[in-house]
């Protein structure tokens, strides 16, 4: 197990550096000169733009910055956002933080309700519970989450907030008041996300189980004599739910990034819109930090993925051969 | 193994729980300023129960309350003397800070932290009398060495954003705590619209702040110290940014207790928010086809106001694009080719104005209303390109000259604009029938400034914010500014001239005049098309609030330092 394990990191860590190389260079192909876009004045002149182009390191050679990059981005230096002048770690980690706190919960129900409506799916296969479950889920993953969101808006404005992750202007007596406000500010968003969320996971559990449930193992344990609901529930669902757990790891890299649609429709203060808003402003350091942070997010999601898989599977660990 | 799947429906459970009671629960409504004054003031969430006071009684106003305001940018820094969006600028104008000159609502000079002024030596020295019972946020009394340092400490540092209005300035003398003496090289017309835009900041707390480091260039001014009616609260990007009353403001505490800006990430949720009474005033953002809707609403007022602001297509004519652009009647023509008050209509719902020439219709002062606006006549259009020898001799429906040079033309267009991209559609078919070939190429920001700053384009879509005072418009077209922010190549030794003599011209109707001749010099050279002047359209919840000024660039702005101080609660 530890040598699986040492694997997987080192792995990772060939990766990140691959990642951060890749995000340097990117930024810096991209057309529209920074400087230029940020100091409006028409009577800046040639020498306040090298000034100010040396003030953010922008005039070094290409390759100079990229060390800087690497040995300031070890230190968790990650620059100054040319926008807001600030530092950038701190403002990715609290946007970060915010995008958690959304996602999180979102996936959790997600994982809850599409394994438990996608295990009815394919057990009654064929019947029209089965067809309703099947359809609901096509129509809501391919609902366009922000018209989805738009729609919750319509129907429940009023009832909870619409925008925000907090009310705007508040002062909170103590900390049960600022806990209630941010729920009631996330009801809306959460359900949006889940809807969307929920019903890939429902497809995807129901298609794994069918899969598993053609499995010799099945038809044994069933001439055994098993109760239907006991094969299901201790051979049947836990071998599906392996290939879950790879494809909600994959699919977590999307989850953040796909993130900016409900921040956007809902005014959440996370870091999909906080890229988004980045690339429109050429705030090169606030990107690539943003863009660094997501892909570290992502090859730990991956690699906790792997290492719960190699725990639970067995023949992952031992690599490969079937008993 | 199955612990672990267990443990899934636990915290889901949990998650589901905790989400019904808090739901449940009451909205948390904002929780006034503890130092609130003793009228209570009226709970801003529930919608209002009564029906709106008939119009014959005048509504009881009433001090307090908390005004939110809705936008959908923010601004980039506290920082006032290197800021660069509108955003900042509005919550210095309205707040924060304040300059030696004010901005009337004609947006001409008026008295503000200089309380009179005299001009000698024919503009060459400036004596401005300051105010005497300001205080700054923290306590300490604001005086005439606090304008000394800041006027200095712009130039020491080349401070970008403000060095414009300052570099001119030879000295600047604090004789006594409340007179100023300015000493200038030449005389400067602008003098009292440059001290328009001079932050002044506290002295005792920026001659700590030093060097290219940590000097002003990269300081966030985090609790920013000014002397205006306002002092700031928290910011938290992109969530809040609130605001409370100063209760030692030298022209007294204003009406409100705070003021908070609320974030939205889109437009349509902010026009619901508003109509849903969970925020009171979208100051300028509100987009035409909103217009009619909100019109209807008994409880909002729309306040449309004139904006410094512009739309316009910039033509390349230093030859470096398309060189039939360098021809003056190609470039009249296709002005005569775009109907502009039927873009106003159909892009803008009739709320902007067919523009004209560089400096703004709000700008009534400068504006020269003599010149005659180029009528849509596509026959002239047609005639003035067959005169300057472009035909369709061989019949693809594109003219083109002796040369072979086709009047072919890419416009660069922001893609952020999608009004524009369709009133781009509508000027291609306009150009079509007269026989000139136009390419759309939606593109961003810095894409486009990379094209058009090394004149590499032919024409671009763009947008122009003015000053009160005319020479920032002016200026763009001066050939000192190609590679900077002159983007057409326009290049006319007279207009240059010109300009120099106005900036040195302190009669104010010699001035003008000095700047009606420059409009219709570069009118007549048509180095550009001016498409609409736009107005700055706001709206607010007319059953709590009342009392917002109007002036041109909206009821909110970076120029009106009016409002805020005194709307007040509607009883």
């Amino acid at each position: 197990m530890r040598t699986y394990f040492l694997n997987r990191l080192l792995q990772s860590l060939l990766l990140l550096l691959v990642i951060l190389t890749v995000n340097f260079f990117l930024f810096r192909v991209m057309p529209g000169d920074p400087v230029r876009l940020l100091f409006h004045d028409p009577r800046i002149t040639a020498e306040q733009q090298e000034r100010l182009s040396r003030l953010f390191g922008l005039d070094k050679p290409l390759i100079v910055q990229y060390g800087y990059y690497l040995v300031n981005t070890l230190r968790g230096d990650l620059g100054m956002s040319f926008f807001y002048r600030e530092p950038v770690a701190p403002i990715i980690f609290k946007r970060l933080a915010n995008t958690i706190i959304l996602l999180l919960p979102s996936v959790c129900l997600s994982i809850l309700i599409g394994g438990f409506l996608g295990s009815i799916s394919a057990w009654k296969r064929g019947t029209k519970l089965d067809a309703a479950i099947f359809s609901s889920s096509l129509l809501f993953w391919s609902t366009p989450l922000f018209w989805l969101g738009l729609a919750i808006i319509l129907l429940f404005i009023g009832i909870w907030p619409i925008s925000g992750m907090k009310t705007a202007g508040a002062d909170y007596p103590n900390l049960l008041a600022q806990v209630k406000d941010l729920l009631s500010h996330m009801v809306l968003p959460l359900i949006t996300e889940t809807l969307v969320l929920q019903a890939q996971y429902t497809m995807i559990m129901r298609s794994s189980l069918l899969d598993v449930l053609t499995e010799d193992y099945i038809v044994t344990a069933r001439s055994r004599g098993f109760a239907e609901k006991t094969v299901l529930r201790k051979y049947a669902v836990p071998n599906a739910m392996l290939p879950m757990i790879t494809l909600i790891a994959i699919n977590m890299g999307l989850l953040v990034a796909g993130a900016i649609q409900v921040e956007t429709v809902f005014s959440w203060p996370g870091v999909g819109r906080l890229m988004y808003d980045s690339i429109i402003q050429r705030d090169y350091p606030l990107l690539q930090g943003a863009f660094l942070i997501v892909a570290i997010s992502v090859i730990v999601a991956n690699l906790i993925a792997d290492l719960v898989y190699g725990y639970l599977d067995p023949r992952v660990r031992i690599g490969g051969a079937k008993h | 193994m199955l612990l672990k799947i267990r443990a899934l429906p636990l915290i889901s459970g949990v998650i589901l729980l905790t989400l019904l009671v808090a739901a449940c629960g009451p909205t948390a409504t904002p929780v006034p300023a503890t130092e609130a004054p003793t009228t209570a003031p009226a709970p801003p969430t529930e919608a209002p129960t009564a029906a709106p006071a008939p119009a014959t009684e005048a509504p009881e106003s009433e001090a307090g309350g908390t005004l939110r305001v809705g936008w959908t940018q923010e601004p980039d820094t506290l920082n006032p003397l290197v800021y660069e969006t509108v955003q900042a600028g509005l919550i210095f104008r309205e707040g924060l800070y304040e300059t030696l000159v004010g901005v009337s609502t004609e947006l001409e000079p008026e008295p503000l932290l200089a309380q009179s002024w005299e001009m000698e030596e024919e503009g060459r020295k400036w004596t401005l009398h300051l105010v005497e019972d300001a205080v700054w946020h923290d306590g300490e009394p604001f005086t005439a060495a606090d304008v000394k340092f800041t006027i200095d400490y712009i130039k020491e540092y080349e401070l970008p954003g403000l060095l414009s209005y300052v570099e001119a300035i030879k000295s600047v003398e604090a004789p006594d705590d409340y007179t100023v003496v300015i000493h200038y090289e030449t005389p400067l017309a602008t003098t009292l619209y440059d001290l328009q835009s001079v932050w002044i900041v506290p002295k005792h707390i920026w001659e700590g702040i030093s060097g290219e480091e940590k000097g002003p260039l990269t300081f966030p001014n985090p609790n920013p110290i000014g002397t205006g009616p306002f002092k700031l609260v928290r910011w938290e990007k992109q969530q809040e940014f609130v605001l409370e009353a100063n209760e030692d403001y030298w022209q007294g505490r204003p009406n409100l207790d705070r003021v908070v800006f609320e974030y939205f990430s889109n437009m349509g949720t902010m026009l619901l928010s508003l109509k849903e009474g969970t925020i009171d005033v979208i100051p300028w953002e509100i987009p035409p086809t909103a217009v009619d809707e909100l019109k209807e609403n008994p409880d909002i007022e729309v306040a449309m106001q004139p904006n410094l602001y512009y739309r316009w297509i910039n033509f390349n004519v230093s030859g470096g694009g398309n060189p039939a652009l360098t021809v003056k009647e190609v470039r009249q023509a296709i002005n005569h080719a775009i109907d502009r008050q039927f873009l106003v209509d159909l892009i803008h719902q009739g709320y902007a104005y067919p523009g004209v020439q560089i400096i703004q219709k709000a700008s009534s002062l400068w504006f020269n209303d003599q010149l005659e606006p180029y009528e849509f006549d596509l026959d002239l259009a047609r005639s003035l390109l067959s005169e300057a020898g472009f035909e369709d001799s061989d019949g693809d429906g594109i003219r083109e000259n002796e040369e072979g040079t086709e009047l072919a033309f890419t416009l660069l267009i922001i893609n952020r604009w999608p009004e524009e991209v369709n009133a781009a559609e509508q000027i291609k078919s306009w150009w079509k029938e007269i026989g000139v070939d136009l390419t759309l190429q939606p593109s961003d920001a810095g894409t486009i400034l990379g094209q058009t700053v090394p004149l590499a384009h032919d024409m671009y879509l763009w947008g122009f914010s003015g000053n009160p005072d005319p020479t920032f418009s002016l200026n763009i077209m001066l050939e000192r500014q190609i590679g900077m922010w002159n983007g057409s190549g326009y290049a006319n030794p007279a207009y240059d001239e010109l300009f120099d003599t106005q900036k040195e011209t302190m009669d104010q109707e010699e001035r003008q005049r000095i700047i009606y001749e420059m409009q219709e010099i570069v009118h007549e050279d048509a180095p550009h098309a001016i498409l609409y002047y736009m107005n700055a359209i706001g709206a607010y919840r007319s059953d709590r609030f009342t009392g917002f000024v109007p002036m041109p660039t909206g009821i909110m702005s970076q120029l009106n330092a009016h409002s805020l101080r005194v709307v007040q609660q509607v009883q």
